[in-house]
């Protein structure tokens, strides 16, 4: 390695070299390395699933034991945070657990690249849930979901202050939710980089301190990946749950 | 499988169970984890706040105001969403009995 990479040059969203670029209307819709990996991720969640339930024995396999384990963990949390309420919002909230959580270790492969590090596709996911879950507020609650951004109880001359705070608060919902989760990423698989960096700057002799510590952080970077999947989906449940329960 | 084997692998699985000392843990959240949330909280307030201010001004042509007031009211409810998710963090250990609402 002659030339040092950017260490962001990682994100970078290029079009597949061999397949022709496409263009509609005045949009560039070439497909790139990141359409690519969103397809192998959604493969490869298929590909588990399937292969999980492929079998259906009464005493599970190691893979079809997996496939379950993370389906009753889904369960699980929206039990726990919606109620019974929640049971017909389980495969959204499902699919989504499974795409942040294959992305985000899709990206820890190397060469690879991170689809959830860039927030267009989180803050696509995030404005799908959050304009899901105003229209259910809507459907469920009728004028009454106005009552979320308006608790009982206060006094009337703060009133249009406060709605105008619990608006706002509901509509950073979906730009809180989509930062974090892109920018952990982000964040985590520059300093890979960096540090990456540093081991062949220093070579053979000095190079072995950063590369422990690469090590470390690699671990932690999948620790994280599946955090931030977690946080992500309880998010969802928890906003969901608003719309539901309205407490 | 029969009936049979199963009785007897349900069986073997009680004894396991029983063998355990509790139930699955109950997952904690890491300190990190929520202190990134609530970082990302307040800053999404605030960017709301700027974004719809920004909008609302080259609408009505009336820069700077909106985007002055919306900053504020984006930054105060940033603030009520990390302190609710604080609150909401910390009365899962200790029960506050004077708890205003």
């Amino acid at each position: 390695m002659i030339e040092a990479e950017s260490p962001l040059s990682q994100f970078e969203v290029r079009p597949i070299h061999f397949l022709p670029p496409l263009h509609l209307g005045p949009y560039d819709v070439s497909f790139t390395n990141a359409s690519l990996l969103m397809l192998i991720v959604v493969g490869t969640v298929l590909l588990f699933l399937a292969g999980g339930a492929r079998r259906g024995a009464l005493v599970p396999g190691r893979w079809q034991s997996m496939a379950e384990s993370t389906y009753l963990f889904v369960e699980h949390m929206i039990r726990d945070t919606i109620g019974d309420n929640g049971r017909q919002y389980f495969p959204i909230v499902f699919s989504i657990f499974l795409f942040v959580l294959f992305a985000n270790l899709f990206g820890m492969l190397p060469y690879s690249f991170t689809v959830t590090s860039h927030i267009i596709v989180t803050f696509a996911m995030a404005i799908v849930i959050f304009i899901g879950v105003t229209i259910i507020g809507f459907a469920r609650h009728g004028l009454d979901y106005f009552h979320l951004f308006l608790p009982s109880g206060t006094p009337w001359i703060m009133a249009p202050l406060l709605f105008f705070i619990e608006l706002f608060s509901y509509l950073a919902r979906p730009v809180s939710l989509s930062i974090r989760l892109a920018a952990n990423m982000m964040a985590g698989h520059t300093m890979l980089k960096v540090i990456g960096g540093f081991v062949i700057a220093l070579g053979i002799l000095g190079g072995w301190l950063p590369f422990a510590l690469l090590v470390v952080l690699n671990g932690f970077e999948i620790f994280v990946a599946l955090l931030q999947a977690y946080i992500f989906t309880i998010l969802t449940c928890v906003y969901l749950n608003d719309a539901v329960n309205m407490h | 499988m029969t009936d049979d084997e199963l009785e007897r692998l349900g069986r073997k699985i009680d004894a396991a169970r029983g063998r355990q000392p509790s139930s699955r843990p109950k997952k904690e959240p890491s300190p990190a984890g929520e202190a990134m949330r609530m970082g990302t909280e307040f800053a999404g307030g605030v960017l709301v706040g700027a974004g719809v201010g920004y909008f609302l001004d080259r609408w009505l042509d009336t820069t700077p105001i909106f985007l002055m007031v919306c900053v504020a009211l984006g930054a105060v409810a940033g603030f009520r969403t990390m302190m609710r998710s604080a609150r909401a963090a910390s009365g899962e250990e200790k029960d506050t009995p004077d708890k205003p609402t």
